[in-house]
């Protein structure tokens, strides 16, 4: 199964107005002609397919709440309902909490939106000075599910999972919707793919993942806890050129997840060890008959690091993937890949030409089917391009294919 | 391989409502950019700065995080996958 890049367009400064971070956490959705894409600390949207793109400011695209805008962004289409759902993290105010706004736009009037707030308190009255963090976000055929981490000061209380049903998203009408929380477990990752059931990840251990299960049909959440072979988190690092260590951010979190063709699929980025000589992928795959493992297909080198995953089904279940590659002797790079029948098919779209000055990079990309052609996937990436500085920051587009 | 399925835990979840949307026309979204205002390219430069380092632990500890001797021999005679190397190409621009 060969991959072919369709589109692998850099994002220049006109598209991000220079607002870009080191820390850049981009995600891509597109219909047929219309793209956006977000990231720290800018939002881009195109009509025509990629041939030009609009700077659209997050600080001030909607009227300022809570502290103001602060970081992390999701975008999806949904093509069931022909919507844009843009996902927007507000800073804390002086109470210590904050709001996500989750805004929509149809396709029609693309560029126009509406949106629902959602505060702690609002969730519950009890969490006073709780703030929401690191958000994910995918659908099922009935329901758009957002996950968060919340924390009070910088101390982790639960992660949280949300049920918004797409046909009031689109109607815009009164929004009812469910939601659970847990203090068991961190990070909840929600599989990408076809459906009408949504599958989520977490680590239980360093041995265990818990797959979480909520069908469209049901209003009751379920888990089983299945084991994979042992890995280690830890300080991660892998130098590059000038000893520059491009992972000192990351940790061991579910950041990649999809869901097809009867396989559940978990990614992560584990440490180096005893059989991997520098940080890797770790991948999970497992049954959704009966929930348990399949097999452990890794993605790893002897020369340089891997990490950052993030995955989605597409239409005939295949799963595709976006990535970062580097250390030895390369600056990060932005790799996209698919699940042939022996390994991983890969490709590098972009190489940085220098590594970030603060030894930092991530913390998500976004893979996502691309509606208007089944077998195909859209992917976000980044790449430091002509210097070391924040606005050296290249965010990039990526169309591929199996 | 042969796993045996672990046991299944049902949970209920709770209901709420968000009402209706605020509408963001045009005109309002003028209104709202002069409410909120853009950092500026050294306040972004500052944040940038800020948001480097470790990240918060996002959860319950992990069992078996540790970093030791024992644990990295236990992990050397793994059987792995082959490694995964990916091709420099490029698509079409």
């Amino acid at each position: 199964m060969a991959l072919t890049l369709l589109q692998n367009l850099a994002l220049g400064d006109t598209a991000s107005s220079q607002t870009t971070s080191t820390i850049c956490e981009p995600t891509a959705a597109a219909n047929e002609h219309q793209l956006f894409m977000t990231g720290n600390w800018f939002a881009s949207s195109s009509a025509d397919g990629g041939a030009h793109w609009s700077f659209v400011n997050p600080f001030t695209r909607f009227p300022a709440s809570a502290g103001g805008f602060c970081c992390d962004q999701v975008v999806l289409y949904n093509p069931r309902h022909r919507i844009w759902i843009w996902l927007l993290q507000y800073s804390t105010a002086a109470n210590g909490e904050n709001l996500f706004r989750l805004a929509i736009s149809r396709e029609a009037t693309f560029g126009s939106w509406y949106y629902w707030d959602f505060t702690p308190r609002g969730v519950n009255a009890s969490w006073t000075g709780n703030w929401f963090d690191y958000p994910d976000m995918a659908f099922t055929d009935a329901n758009l599910f957002v996950t968060f981490n919340m924390f009070k000061g910088d101390n982790w209380q639960r992660a949280i999972v949300f049920r918004f049903p797409l046909a009031t998203l689109a109607a815009g009408t009164s929004l009812g919707y469910r939601q659970w929380s847990t203090t068991g477990n961190g990070s909840i990752r929600l599989c990408r793919g076809p459906g009408a059931t949504m599958y989520m990840g977490s680590h239980n251990s360093a041995s265990q993942v818990r797959v979480l299960k909520w069908a469209d049909a049901n209003t009751s959440l379920s888990w089983n806890d299945v084991n994979v072979r042992s890995w280690l988190a830890g300080a991660y690092f892998a130098p590059g050129p000038g000893g520059v260590n491009w992972l000192g951010r990351l940790d061991s979190r579910i950041t990649g997840a999809w869901v097809g063709a009867g396989i559940i699929g978990l990614m992560w980025s584990a440490n180096r060890d005893g059989s991997h000589p520098l940080p890797y992928i770790r991948v999970a795959r497992i049954r959704t008959s009966n929930i348990t493992l399949i097999d452990e297909p890794d993605i790893w080198s002897r020369t340089s690091a891997w990490a950052y995953p993030a995955a989605a089904a597409n239409a005939q279940g295949v799963a595709g993937f976006t990535a970062f590659y580097g250390g030895g002797t390369r600056h990060p790079g932005h790799v996209v890949g698919v699940k042939s029948a022996t390994g991983w098919d890969t490709t590098l779209t972009s190489t940085s030409t220098h590594s970030p000055p603060d030894q930092s990079w991530g913390d998500y990309l976004s893979c996502t089917p691309h509606n208007a052609s089944s077998s195909q996937w859209v992917a976000s990436g980044y790449t430091l391009q002509g210097g070391t500085a924040r606005r050296n920051i290249e965010p990039r587009y990526v169309r591929f294919r199996a | 391989m042969a796993t045996k399925k672990s046991s299944t835990t049902t949970v209920r979840t709770g209901s709420k409502s968000a009402g209706k949307p605020t509408e963001d026309s045009t005109a309002r979204a003028r209104s709202a950019a002069t409410a909120a205002k853009t950092p500026s390219a050294a306040d972004l430069d500052l944040r940038d700065r800020l948001k480097a380092g470790p990240r918060r632990p996002a959860g319950p500890p992990l069992v078996g995080d540790v970093m030791t001797r024992s644990a990295m021999e236990a992990l050397r005679n793994e059987v792995v996958p082959e490694p995964t190397e990916p091709r420099n190409r490029k698509g079409r621009k």
